[in-house]
């Protein structure tokens, strides 16, 4: 159980002067139970590759596969296929339209079909979840909310459709330190409880580490680096390549490593980070 | 799709047609929508198709653009044809059901069509080759002696700037929202009417919150530039003409003379 994505290109405004190939000869497969991170910098093509994985864009060459269906292709499977992987777009907020925002999570759960005690459990639950009290938020509406209750509602709304495969595009975006510890907090727990496959798309490298078990790096619609948060971040020129800078811990160690004493710079976790520094700073005292 | 619309669409370019002073290019297009509702005659309109295929091709715009642009038109172009094929009189060339098509009507609804044809064409090549906002500040100046008569020139070219501006803009948004209610199971082209209508609510209604957040940040934007108007506004890039527009404008005359005159021995 997976997505494969295979050799996958997609051309924008094929055919005409402003043709732009936003994904290049792109091939990739996330496995079900993964939490993967796809990073790259303004333009790189993340969001085009994220709204493959559901078929909103069809590639112009190559393949998406999930969960062994071929999701461009035709039949009954193809929708249920799609269905699985549940899409967070980029400043969700602006997709609400309900009159209550108990009606604006119900919409997409509606849609699918399920009937009204499922519907309305399922709403309850994805309001817990973003930390939304039932009770007194159901019957107000989305727009009487801040900015980033609305984010919350939209991202309740796929939440409800509980998908498979959960792609959030930039999820954090535009939100208060706060809001944004919170909301990754959720995605953890959701991810935690180990039904949801997350690919989440960023390009902060401080919100990716100690999230995700893998980053996937992509630079002008190709893949510029994939793998473990603890050897991308290391990668510095691949990195500054792509447009991206280490997450603020590495660049600390690898200052410390560079000039003060000779330490690890492949930890995700500060506070391990923290005891590294300091036995081999105690090393460094002894030796001396 | 979506994509497809080329309304206000400009192709950058180095052509003859894309050096032109825009006023000189609005005014040439005036002159030859006008000409178009002159022609009758089969040599008018012969003339004015070849004309026309040199421009495009003159504008080093692949033909597929123009044909693009015809598109959105089709249904129009064509309910204006049957319309004309059935109303003319004369001697009966085909009976269909209860109506007549003769061949009046044919040729009515043959010069029609190829009318319009050119009408969208000559609009695209004019669009295809100048900014938006070179156009829309060529009208303002073209407007300005009507100022003095209470025409607000500078307020209608800075209404159609925006507008223009925004096109792209709204269509990116309608798109992102029409895939995002399509990720939450919308389904937007099946059922009867009644179905139908309601799935636009969930596109409209974003949209036009959107639309109007952006109108309000705009306008906001613009106050704080300290944005009053057109008195004493002056603009980062003057227009001139220059000895091109001359020879431009001065074939063109004489391509304006053959057709009057070719009207004038058609009498
Ligand atoms: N609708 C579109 N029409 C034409 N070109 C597009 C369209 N959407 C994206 N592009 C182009 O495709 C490329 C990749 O865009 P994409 O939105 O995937 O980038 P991204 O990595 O998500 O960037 P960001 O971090 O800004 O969201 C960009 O160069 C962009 O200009
Ligand atoms: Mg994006």
């Amino acid at each position: 159980m997976a997505i494969e994505i295979k050799n996958v290109t997609y051309t924008y405004m094929k055919k005409t002067p402003y043709e732009k190939d936003a994904l290049k000869n792109v091939s990739l497969t996330i496995d079900k139970g993964s939490f993967v991170a796809v990073a790259g910098h303004t333009g790189s093509g993340k969001s085009t590759l994220m709204q493959h994985l559901n078929g909103l864009l069809k590639p112009s060459d190559g393949q998406v596969v999930v969960d062994d269906i071929d999701i461009n292709g035709k039949g009954s499977a193809v929708i249920t296929a799609k269905r699985s992987v549940g899409m967070v777009f980029q400043y969700p907020e602006h997709q609400l339209f309900e009159e209550t925002i108990f009606a604006d999570i119900a919409f997409g759960p509606k849609n699918f079909g399920l009937d009204e005690a499922e519907i309305t459990s399922r709403v309850q639950a994805a309001m817990e979840f973003v930390k939304l009290d039932y009770k007194k938020y159901k019957d107000m509406s989305p727009f009487a909310l801040s900015g980033g209750q609305m984010r919350r509602v939209a991202i309740a709304g796929i939440i409800a459709l509980q998908p498979r495969y959960l792609v959030l595009d930039e999820p954090t975006a535009g939100l208060d330190p706060q809001a944004k510890r919170d909301l990754l907090n959720n995605i953890r727990q959701l991810y935690d409880k180990g039904d949801t496959t997350v690919i989440m798309v960023s390009h902060n490298m401080d919100d990716i580490m100690g999230l995700a078990q893998r980053v996937i790096v992509l630079n002008n619609g190709e893949i510029a680096a994939d793998g473990r948060p603890a050897e991308i971040f290391n990668k510095n020129a691949v990195l500054e390549q792509a447009g991206l800078r280490p997450p603020r811990l590495t660049q600390l160690l690898q200052k410390i490593n560079d000039e003060v004493v000779p330490v690890k710079t492949n930890y995700t976790n500060v506070d391990a980070a923290a005891e590294a520094v300091s036995q081999a700073w105690h090393r460094r005292g002894k030796n001396a | 799709m979506l994509s497809d619309i080329m309304i206000g669409q400009f192709f950058p370019g180095e052509s003859v047609l894309h050096r032109i002073d825009a006023r000189a290019k609005i005014l040439m297009l005036f002159a030859l929508i006008l000409s178009i509702f002159l022609c009758d005659s089969r040599a008018d309109y012969a003339l004015l198709i070849i004309f026309n295929i040199i421009l495009m091709y003159i504008s080093q715009i692949p033909i597929r653009m123009y044909m693009k642009s015809l598109k959105p038109m089709f249904w129009i172009v064509l309910f204006t044809f049957i319309v004309h094929l059935f109303s003319g009189e004369g001697p009966t060339l085909l009976k269909v059901w209860i109506f007549n098509i003769t061949w009046s009507g044919l040729s009515q609804g043959i010069f029609i069509t190829i009318r319009l044809l050119l009408l969208i064409l000559m609009a695209s090549i004019l669009t295809f080759t100048t900014s938006p906002l070179v156009l829309t500040d060529a009208l303002e100046s073209l407007l300005k002696p009507f100022k003095k008569i209470g025409v607000p020139a500078h307020e209608i070219s800075m209404m159609m700037t925006i507008a223009l501006r925004f096109i792209p803009t709204l269509i990116n948004e309608t798109d992102k929202i029409i895939k995002a209610q399509k990720s939450r199971g919308a389904d937007f082209t099946s059922g009867n009417i009644m179905t139908r209508l309601k799935c636009v609510m969930p596109i409209l209604i974003p949209l036009f919150v959107s639309a109007f957040r952006r109108a309000d940040e705009l306008a906001l934007a613009m106050e704080s530039r300290c944005y009053h108007g057109g008195e004493g506004r002056t603009r980062m890039k003057q227009m001139h003409l220059t000895r091109l527009d001359g020879f431009v404008t001065g074939g063109f005359i004489v391509f304006l003379l053959v057709l009057i005159v070719l009207r004038l021995k058609g009498m």
